[in-house]
């Protein structure tokens, strides 16, 4: 027996070369799998961690100034765990280039929530002579300051000593005064010594029983909404704001959804990838040793022994690649990701957390099927008697194929055409690996792809077809009509907020004309079917229908200002930024003050001429230009690059590595045939043709079956993908189907350079001597 | 005649592990055009490694190697794939025939890169195969695949017709048939076949025997009267 051991040493020495395929499949499977599968907890875990050593709040408050007595009140309800006031206020403030709005925050520096961190310089000095200020790192929305700088605001000279950042203000993201309705461009914060009365306007806090929560779940978000309806029933002269309304919190949970929605569907799609090139490598292995497993046979080694050497190889190769894919993939592929959010988060710094049972789980779901494929192969030669065995396996026969009862087909196929379709029939499993290895990679890039037209046509369907106006205008609403206004094509609007299902808003805008309203807004149920808004119309776009499962047709009920109002739904819009509800200005009656606040515009003039001119009527109260609001669909564009260039790279490696595996598998079985085509004096670049006419061929079918089911792949992933207040457009557009096409073709040259040594090294006289 | 192969001091040496091995020691011979040469003797005595060289299958270290006046030792790899396209059939012990191809198929694909090749049709009519050619290999017998190799072979129309023990897997009477088609080759068409076996009784119908022993030629002779392939028994 202890020989027996020591010759499945040296052989598993021997057959090194051929294990090491699985090896590298389950090292890439298990690598990407657990790698993308477990980025987005990572994300989550990265940041969770950064907002409790901060002790980040869990609500902002905000009010009207109030005293210290109505501070403590607040702060010493039940609910609330820790929190602390602070005088916040936005304002103009000359910084080098001229006046910048900044939201200037005056704080105690010895706080205990949102505690900021010191980037550059250090916290303000109260001794020192002037005040002292530090700002909110820079960001692209933010203005750049140089330490040291002194400015003047509350008719004090103040410097500028460090720079820090706030839990609440990671992502790069436009801040818009709430007071002021325009964008802040810097956030300062000064020391308490800046007032000279103690008032507030806000307070930052933690509520009781939060922590316990992970505080990216719903969990979370619910009970903090709960226990500030709680709070609200007290305090409801209180705004106030969550993590979940933070900008930077919700865009973050929002992209990390978005990874977990496109990882999740790796660790299938490699798993059955795996199992495809193992029962390769396996096969090829057990046609090498049949003379050996025939030999053990028939001195009488029973099927179990045989078997047992099998699996045992099995189980070094895949759990060595489990191994190694847990090395290189657990801690690298999660920091990538993270570190390609780089560009658009200012982030703390990665934090690993390991997952060991989802790690576990795909680990031993790939080694399982490497050995479950083993036994079947094994199983299936064993069936054949020993004797048979010790016969080298006779080359599988060549058939006709269907292709030749096509007569005017085939007749007109050249030769090496004929010989290439028959090979191609005649090796089954090679069929099927490629028609799933490269059918898959393709159609993963092209879900990459598409993922990022379906965010880009979103936006160019909303700004070039949607949205007909290229300017929006606040106005004071006590002003029906504005004389500035008579010479341009405009809508006049009313847009207030409505109250859904007791926890939702949604805006409501009720225009002023139809004409106008079908001029300025193109209502689309779909591509193909045009909507035409009537006085009895209600509108609703199509992502507040999907997420309330509204249809046309159903009932609607609204709370406008506190008053019920009930509508039925006529049609759902294809809507792809923001969501709103259109409704009939006539539907109303009389039971609703009908006053316009905003004015869709659409004109060709000047963005910098018109905005200062209209800025200069006193009524105008802001005017948003299309610009503006494509800026922000293109921070989301921007957002989702990261996890795009993840998802085509692994698709790339993933192709190369198959590509390169069939190439193997194509010279290995027909090594023979090789070294006949050598003998009768083909060139080595013929002869590489016909080994590689055949994966050209396969693959090419493959790359057309892999842009079908790439098709169906996006559209799951992209209803997988929800980010509020955007749409995804479900179409690809024609040019990721190039691009996928011509990256599999560049993907299928590369590895035919790749195969060349291969068909060079098969020696003709060694191959032609075995016995057949 | 003139000469079609000539050897000289042709030496090809092996490495096996550390062990060198003299397949080919100094060894020396001729071959007229359009003879019927039969190289025998044990294995292991080199001469596989004569036909392997004389194939441009592979490469000496030393001497020369001289075909149809050229000396084709001197070749590199590429001279030698056309060497081997334009100027030698092979027939093999095992056939070594494209198992997806048909038997017409199998003589075309080497017909389709010559120069001059004959019609395959005609030759595999030639090698009395006209019934089978539209079979695939597996659905022939072993005599049946070794005529598709001859046929393959001479529908090259090449210089010289070597063969590997090419009827050491059939039987006596399809062996015999086998041999026949080969004499033929050389008496009637006049091409220069060189059959390399281990098998005495051959010898008896080449109109030269070569003997190959430890890597060395250890006898020449002409055969004044060529035996029938009928007369000879083994």
């Amino acid at each position: 027996m202890k020989k027996y051991h020591k010759y499945i040493l040296k052989d598993i020495k021997k057959l090194l070369p051929k294990l090491i395929a699985i090896v590298l499949i389950v090292t890439l499977g298990v690598g990407f799998s657990v790698g993308l599968y477990t980025s987005a907890p990572n994300m989550r875990y990265s940041v969770e961690k950064y907002f409790a050593s901060t002790n980040a709040a869990d609500i902002i408050v905000q009010g009207e100034e109030f005293d210290k007595d109505k501070l403590n009140n607040f702060i010493e309800n039940p609910l609330i765990k820790e929190a602390y006031g602070y005088y916040s206020f936005d304002s103009d403030v000359e910084f080098q280039n001229g006046m910048h709005l900044a939201k200037i925050n005056v704080i105690d520096f010895e706080n205990k929530i949102n505690k900021l961190t010191l980037l550059e310089g250090r916290f303000p000095d109260k001794d020192s002579e002037t005040i002292e200020i530090v700002i909110e790192r820079k960001q692209p929305f933010f203005i750049e300051v140089p330490l040291g700088y002194e400015t003047e605001f509350l008719d004090k000279t103040v410097r500028v000593v460090g720079i820090v950042h706030n839990p609440w203000y990671f992502a790069f993201v436009e801040e818009i005064s709430y007071q002021e309705q325009r964008p802040i461009e810097i956030i300062i914060y000064a020391s308490k010594d800046l007032l000279d009365e103690d008032i507030y306007t806000n307070v930052v806090a933690t509520l009781v029983g939060a922590d316990k929560y992970d505080m990216f779940s719903d969990e979370y978000e619910e009970f903090i909404d709960e226990k500030l309806e709680e709070l609200k029933l007290e305090h409801n002269e209180f705004f106030y704001t969550t993590r979940n309304l933070n900008q930077s919190f919700a865009k973050y949970k929002s992209d990390v959804k978005i990874v977990e929605a496109i990882a999740l569907i790796f660790p299938l799609f490699f798993l059955l990838i795996t199992i495809l090139v193992s029962m390769s490598s396996i096969t090829r292995i057990i046609e090498d040793q049949r003379n050996q497993i025939g030999t053990l046979r028939s001195l009488g080694y029973g099927k179990a022994k045989i078997l047992n050497k099998y699996i045992l190889y099995a189980l070094i190769s895949s759990g060595l690649g489990a191994v190694l894919g847990i090395a290189s993939g657990v801690y690298f592929i999660p920091l990538i990701v993270y570190n390609a959010y780089e560009t658009i988060y200012n982030l703390p710094p990665f934090l690993i957390q390991y997952y060991w049972g989802i790690t576990s789980i795909i680990s031993f779901s790939m080694i399982i099927s490497v050995v479950i494929v083993t036994v079947g192969v094994l199983l299936q030669a064993l069936k054949e008697k020993p004797t048979e065995l010790l016969k080298v396996k006779t080359q599988k026969p060549g058939k006709k194929i269907f292709l030749e009862r096509l007569p005017f087909i085939w007749k007109r196929l050249k030769f090496k055409y004929k010989s290439t379709m028959r090979n191609i029939f005649r090796y089954k499993k090679n069929l099927i690996l490629t028609l799933i290895g490269i059918g898959g990679s393709t159609a993963l890039l092209l879900a990459g792809f598409g993922i990022k037209n379906s965010v880009d046509l979103a936006g160019k369907y909303q700004f070039e077809e949607m949205m007909q106006y290229n300017l929006e205008i606040s106005i004071n609403p006590t002003k029906s009509n504005l004389a500035i206004l008579d010479d341009y094509e405009s809508l006049y609007i009313m847009a207030v907020n409505a109250k859904y299902e007791n926890n939702d808003y949604i805006s409501i805008i009720i225009p002023k004309d139809t004409f106008y309203t079908n001029k300025f807004i193109d209502f689309q149920a779909s591509k193909k079917e045009n909507i035409n808004f009537g006085t009895s119309s209600v509108v609703v776009t199509k992502q507040f229908a999907d997420k309330h499962k509204l249809h046309k047709g159903d009932n609607l009920a609204l709370n406008i200002s506190d008053d019920e109002y009930n509508f039925v739904i006529t049609d759902i819009q294809e809507y792809y930024f923001g969501n709103n509800i259109y409704i009939a200005r006539e539907l109303f009656n009389n039971d609703i003050d009908i006053f316009y606040n905003k004015v869709y515009l659409k004109t060709q003039e000047l963005e910098s001429n018109l905005k200062s001119q209209l800025e200069e009527d006193g009524n105008i109260l802001k005017v948003m230009f299309e610009e503006d609001l494509k800026y922000s669909f293109q921070n989301t564009s921007d957002s989702m690059n990261s996890i795009i260039i993840v998802l085509v790279l692994s698709a790339c490696a993933l192709a190369i590595i198959i590509n390169y595996n069939l190439i193997l598998i194509n010279i290995h079985t027909r090594k023979k045939e090789i070294a006949t085509l050598k003998v009768l004096g083909y060139q080595e670049s013929e002869v590489t043709g016909y080994v590689f006419r055949e994966t050209f061929i396969v693959s090419t079918i493959a790359i057309f079956i892999g842009l079908l089911f790439g098709k169906g792949l996006h559209y799951f992933i992209i209803n997988r993908i929800v980010i509020d207040g955007i749409l995804l457009y479900n179409g690809i557009h024609w040019t990721s189907y190039l691009y996928t096409f011509v990256l599999s073709f560049i993907f299928l040259i590369i590895v035919y350079f790749m195969s060349i040594p291969g068909t060079k090294r098969i020696d003709m006289v060694d191959a032609l001597k075995s016995y057949e | 005649m003139k000469k079609m192969v000539e050897f000289i001091n042709v030496t090809k040496t092996y490495k096996i592990g550390n062990q060198i091995i003299k397949a080919n020691d100094e060894v020396n011979f001729e071959v007229l055009e359009g003879e019927l040469c039969v190289i025998v003797g044990p294995s292991g005595a080199g001469k596989t490694t004569i036909l392997n060289i004389l194939g441009g299958m592979d490469t000496i270290d030393s001497g020369e190697i001289i075909v149809d006046e050229k000396d084709i030792g001197e070749y590199n790899l590429k001279e030698l794939t056309l060497y081997r396209r334009y100027d030698v059939g092979f027939v093999f012990q095992f056939y070594n025939l494209m198992p997806q191809l048909t038997a017409l198929e199998n003589v075309e694909i080497a017909s389709e890169i010559c120069k001059s090749p004959l019609e395959p049709l005609t030759v595999l009519k030639q090698v009395g195969l006209e019934a089978r050619v539209m079979n695939f290999p597996s659905q022939l017998s072993g005599g049946e695949q070794q005529r598709v190799s001859i046929a393959r072979a001479l529908a090259k129309n090449p210089k010289i017709l070597l063969c590997d023990e090419p009827t050491g897997a059939l039987d006596l009477e399809i062996g015999k048939s086998i041999l026949k088609l080969l004499s033929e080759a050389s008496r009637k068409h006049k091409k220069t076949v060189i059959i390399v076996t281990h098998n005495n009784a051959i010898t008896e119908i080449a109109d030269r025997v070569i003997q190959v022993r430890n890597g060395k030629v250890s006898k020449m002779y002409i055969n004044d009267n060529p035996k029938e392939i009928d007369e000879v028994v083994w």
